[in-house]
């Protein structure tokens, strides 16, 4: 990965680098990232993640990996993650009858 | 162009305002529109469904300035956008309003409330802006790649060439109504898992529920008005529909608009539950963005007693959420 063009690269002291996969839930895109620094945080691989795969309505995702929900705040490491995880974007929403009126 | 991505003469924004002063931009997606030209592309025959997409370019067409006396206040150079062109490979280009971006608006007008840029009562419009930029380069070490659609290849010869039907195992209507009787004045939600057909030769697909699998709610609960999903009981129900039932896919979701307490009592009550709320639409653009699926509403059928519930469909056509019909198989 462009160390400049990565969002994870930029103020990690230290500790090497990972390739990582992205997947929507459907399974129908996925999106390989290259060298992603391991101190990087899941928000970090998520927001380049869901940019990369086009998702719509950006702030809405959470990342899945062997069925647990990651933090966002956590680092790749603290989560878990090591070279080839892969990972599901999956929403965090709800439905109802809430917005009736603007239907 | 990289695999998967698209290229634009124009970036695309979408702009609140308030009393014609901006509140706030975002950047407005265009994958429902490129979904959408892929996907008809590939029923159509024009296109193989092998995973690979050709190169795709999305235009502005029809842009004005904006308004000196309602949008003169906006300190940009960006023009504004009626309709945009979407053109994938040597297909023809496809046009789409720029009503599609209407989930994106409403997601980022709930954000500012959030913010508190905005407030509750405030009266507000959305735009969509174009402003001319170079064609972006694929970043380096980042790669996008899809898989084919998941078609069964099958002669569909009740489908009218370039129609996409749906179609619903009454069992599983009959089990929803069951359900939805079961379980009070509180949201349910399920997975809808069967197949879709595609007849490349007559350029048509089906999309056939056979059954549904419970969705858990999420920390956000349920309610007689809402159903929160966690992200996690998406993947746990998905893995439970491909594991339960061999060869089946999801292929949407479904979930209930109950009826007050009182209601199956009341068999004047002219109550209408089956809608699609924004909310609905914004569960249906992040986590069903694939043009195939459907989301099924079951609620009280306007005159219609509580306990006699019905049905209503939804799915994606021309890029947008709407109403669709569907047959029971």
């Amino acid at each position: 990965m462009d160390a400049a063009a990565s969002p994870t690269v930029n103020g990690a002291p230290s500790g090497g680098f990972m390739n990582l996969t992205a997947r929507d839930w459907e399974g129908t895109r996925q999106v390989h990232l290259d060298e992603v620094a391991r101190t990087a945080t899941v928000g970090e691989l998520v927001g380049q993640s869901v940019q990369a795969l086009q998702l719509p309505l950006r702030d809405l995702y959470q990342a899945v990996f062997r069925g647990r929900e990651l933090n966002h705040g956590d680092t790749l490491e603290e989560a878990g993650l090591d070279s080839e995880s892969e990972i599901e974007l999956v929403p965090e929403v709800s439905a109802g009858a809430v917005a009736q009126a603007d239907r | 162009m990289n695999e998967g991505g698209f290229g634009s003469d124009s970036a695309f924004e979408i702009e609140v305002t308030r009393g014609s002063v901006p509140v706030g931009r975002v950047p407005a997606s265009v994958a429902s529109c490129h979904e959408d030209t892929l996907f008809r592309e590939i029923v159509a025959g024009r296109l193989p469904n092998d995973g690979t997409q050709p190169p795709c370019v999305v235009t502005a067409v029809g842009t004005h300035e904006p308004n000196p006396t309602t949008g003169g206040e906006v300190a940009s150079s960006s023009a504004m956008a009626d309709v945009i062109e979407l053109r994938l490979g040597s297909a023809p280009p496809r046009r789409y309003a720029k009503e599609v971006f209407t989930a994106q608006a409403n997601a980022f007008v709930a954000d500012l409330l959030e913010r508190g840029s905005l407030k509750q009562g405030d009266e507000v419009e959305w735009r969509l802006t174009a402003s001319e930029q170079p064609v972006p380069k694929p970043q380096d070490g980042v790669r996008v790649v899809r898989q084919p659609l998941p078609f069964l290849l099958s002669s569909l010869p009740d489908i009218e060439p370039g129609n996409v039907s749906a179609e619903i195992d009454a069992t599983l209507l009959g089990a929803l109504q069951a359900q939805f009787r079961s379980a009070g004045p509180v949201e349910r939600a399920w997975l809808l898992v069967g197949e879709v057909t595609h007849d490349a030769e007559r350029g048509a697909a089906c999309v056939h529920a056979v059954t549904a699998v419970d969705v858990a709610r999420g920390r956000g609960g349920a309610s007689m008005s809402h159903f929160a999903f966690e992200p996690s009981a998406f993947v746990q129900a998905r893995n439970r529909a491909t594991r339960d039932f061999d060869g089946l896919i999801p292929v949407g979701w479904a979930h209930s608009h109950p009826v007050c307490e009182d209601c199956p009592q009341n068999l004047e009550c002219p109550a209408e539950t089956r809608f699609f709320s924004s909310a609905d639409v914004e569960v249906h653009t992040t986590a069903f963005p694939s043009p195939y699926m459907i989301a099924l509403v079951i609620g009280k059928a306007g005159a219609a007693p509580a306990t006699e519930p019905a049905f209503r469909l939804y799915g994606w056509r021309d890029a947008q959420v709407r109403e669709i019909q569907f047959r029971t198989r």
